[in-house]
């Protein structure tokens, strides 16, 4: 069974490689090139690239075992998502579209800080990514370890595939092997779940002599299809607030409202994103709350309290053509989410703290930073999975926290850029009082309690967005006074 | 694919910021006790009309461009 899975990730390695190599054809003269594809993304490849990047390896792991073990909020936690992001690209990605292309933004720190007037500015932000996101990105080449170690391939073998898959494919052609990888990670992401849940459906629940109409009500009457005790309204509220911003705070979201080449590009990726993310949600979830119907009926293992073990243990129940095929879309959706981090944060770390090749205009050199950026990151994240740190893996759950009071600062200057204009001292002051409370609670409750805990009933992110958010406010009222 | 309907911006934004109460509200007042598919459903249709309202207000020369 190894051996069908080993082919089917091989294959998925070249074939991606291949695909990386094909699009260096395009030519890369600069970092405008390199970062943001010049601005001239088609819809497709935009609307592939922002769907396999938002859709990490979390959806088949993480949220599967969140719909078997807490029932049908899960759902509604990451449809949330789903419609506050459909909204928020609606009516911002037109003007920020266009004022990428009008001051030539590559970085989303270079785009706040140019917002603002403040080059301190851009460097703080650029800070708080590189915090908030290392983690994240380890925690997705931990994963890629854990998946093949399951594989017995071992789980250094797993961090160094991750690492090599994600430089050659960064490296190559920056934006445009990122995103021509991304289209054919998403596609190969959305063809295994439809497959697998199809599975599920058509094959195991009646070989359990359990049709599908049948499930749901068994779900139904153990009460998965209601609010069960886990989403009381604090956890639903402290899960999806930071989340809800995720298009706003999350820089490798923002820098991909820049890049489509007209404003057709623009919709037809929005487009696409919106009916990528409601197919792969539903599906996901239904292969949650089916495995939960199974485990009810007694043909699965009950596995609440090890929810992330939901899916590998499915897809050892099924074919190995098809469990090889899902595993690799699980690898698929690590690695585009983890590239597109790297190459973000590189255009930030490149842009916004070596500002010095800015000011020159060295394009070569500004490049050849880049790649050695690529090149750090990458091997600072490797390591770090390598040693495994608890705390890492643990501060990576609360990167949307840390990163939300972005939120405030961004959508202000997105709606008044003409207010905001060289006040640069609130949203510093929104920013960083914003990012200690998050690491303070982080730091005194641990990351995971952190995640959930509330004062006066509301969670701490809401606590965050509300201070960051009045700091800000108040700050530019008084300014505008003066 | 959803045609040239013409959606203003202050409608767009009322409508939406409607959607996402409702997504947050109604599950823990009405519908928290369901043992079918209608949260889900409900769920899944605030999603639905959201990304055709976006589309519709992103539609070439539509407010979405102003």
């Amino acid at each position: 069974m190894e051996m069908i899975y080993i082919f089917v990730l091989a294959l998925y390695f070249i074939t991606g490689t291949i695909i990386a190599l094909i699009s260096r054809r395009i030519g890369i003269k600069s970092t405008i090139d390199y970062y943001v594809a010049g601005y001239r993304l088609s819809g497709l490849l935009a609307a592939m690239t922002y769907a396999a990047t938002t859709y990490s390896a979390f959806m088949m792991i993480g949220l599967v075992g969140f719909a078997y073990a807490t029932g049908i909020g899960a759902f509604g936690f990451e449809n949330l998502y789903l419609l506050t992001t459909t909204f928020l690209l609606a009516f911002f990605a037109p003007r920020v579209w266009k004022m990428a292309r009008e001051r030539k933004w590559v970085s989303p720190a270079e785009m706040i800080g140019d917002l603002y007037g403040s080059r301190l500015l851009a460097t703080i932000v650029a800070l708080v990514y590189l915090v908030a996101l290392i983690p994240y990105a380890t925690a997705q080449m931990v994963g890629l370890g854990n998946l093949l170690e399951g594989l017995g391939l071992g789980y250094t073998s797993g961090v160094v595939l991750g690492a090599v898959i994600v430089f050659l494919w960064t490296y190559l052609a920056g934006i445009w092997s990122v995103a021509s990888t991304d289209a054919y990670q998403g596609l190969w992401m959305i063809v295994a779940a439809l497959a697998f849940v199809i599975w599920i459906a058509s094959y195991l629940l009646p070989l359990n002599g359990i049709g599908l109409s049948e499930a749901f009500n068994i779900l139904g009457k153990e009460g998965y299809l209601g609010i069960t005790d886990f989403w009381t309204p604090s956890v639903f509220l402290a899960f999806t607030l930071p989340w809800i911003f995720f298009a706003v705070t999350n820089p490798q979201a923002v820098q991909r409202m820049y890049m489509p080449r007209d404003e057709k590009a623009l919709k037809t990726m929005v487009e696409y994103f919106a009916l990528f993310g409601l197919a792969y949600t539903v599906i996901v979830t239904i292969v949650g709350l089916l495995a939960r119907a199974l485990t009810i009926t007694g043909v699965f293992p009950e596995l609440k309290d090890t929810r992330d073990l939901v899916t590998p243990t499915l897809l050892n129940m099924a074919p190995p053509i098809l469990g090889s095929i899902v595993f690799v879309s699980i690898v698929a959706a690590a690695i585009s989410t983890l590239d597109s981090i790297i190459l973000t944060l590189s255009s930030s770390a490149s842009r916004d703290l070596y500002s010095k090749l800015r000011v020159t205009g060295n394009r070569r050199g500004e490049l050849l930073v880049g790649y050695l950026i690529i090149i750090a990151l990458v091997l600072i994240t490797a390591l770090i999975a390598w040693f495994k740190p608890g705390f890492v893996v643990e501060l990576s759950v609360l990167s949307s926290v840390i990163l939300l009071p972005l939120a405030p600062i961004t959508i202000i200057a997105w709606m008044m850029p003409e207010k905001v204009g060289n006040k640069p001292a609130p949203a510093i002051m929104s920013l960083i009082i914003g990012s200690i409370i998050g690491l303070y609670i982080a730091i005194a409750y641990g990351p995971k309690k952190a995640f959930i805990l509330t004062f006066l009933g509301l969670p701490a992110s809401l606590w965050i967005l509300v201070v960051s958010t009045l700091v800000l406010i108040i700050g530019l009222i008084i300014m505008d006074k003066k | 694919m959803f045609g040239e309907i013409m959606v203003s911006a202050r409608a767009f934004v009322a409508i939406s910021i409607l959607l996402v109460l409702l997504a947050y509200i109604v599950p823990y007042i009405i519908l928290y006790n369901i043992n079918n598919l209608g949260l889900y459903v409900f769920w899944l249709l605030l999603t639905t009309v959201e990304v055709i309202l976006a589309l519709a207000y992103l539609t070439k020369g539509g407010r979405g461009w102003r």
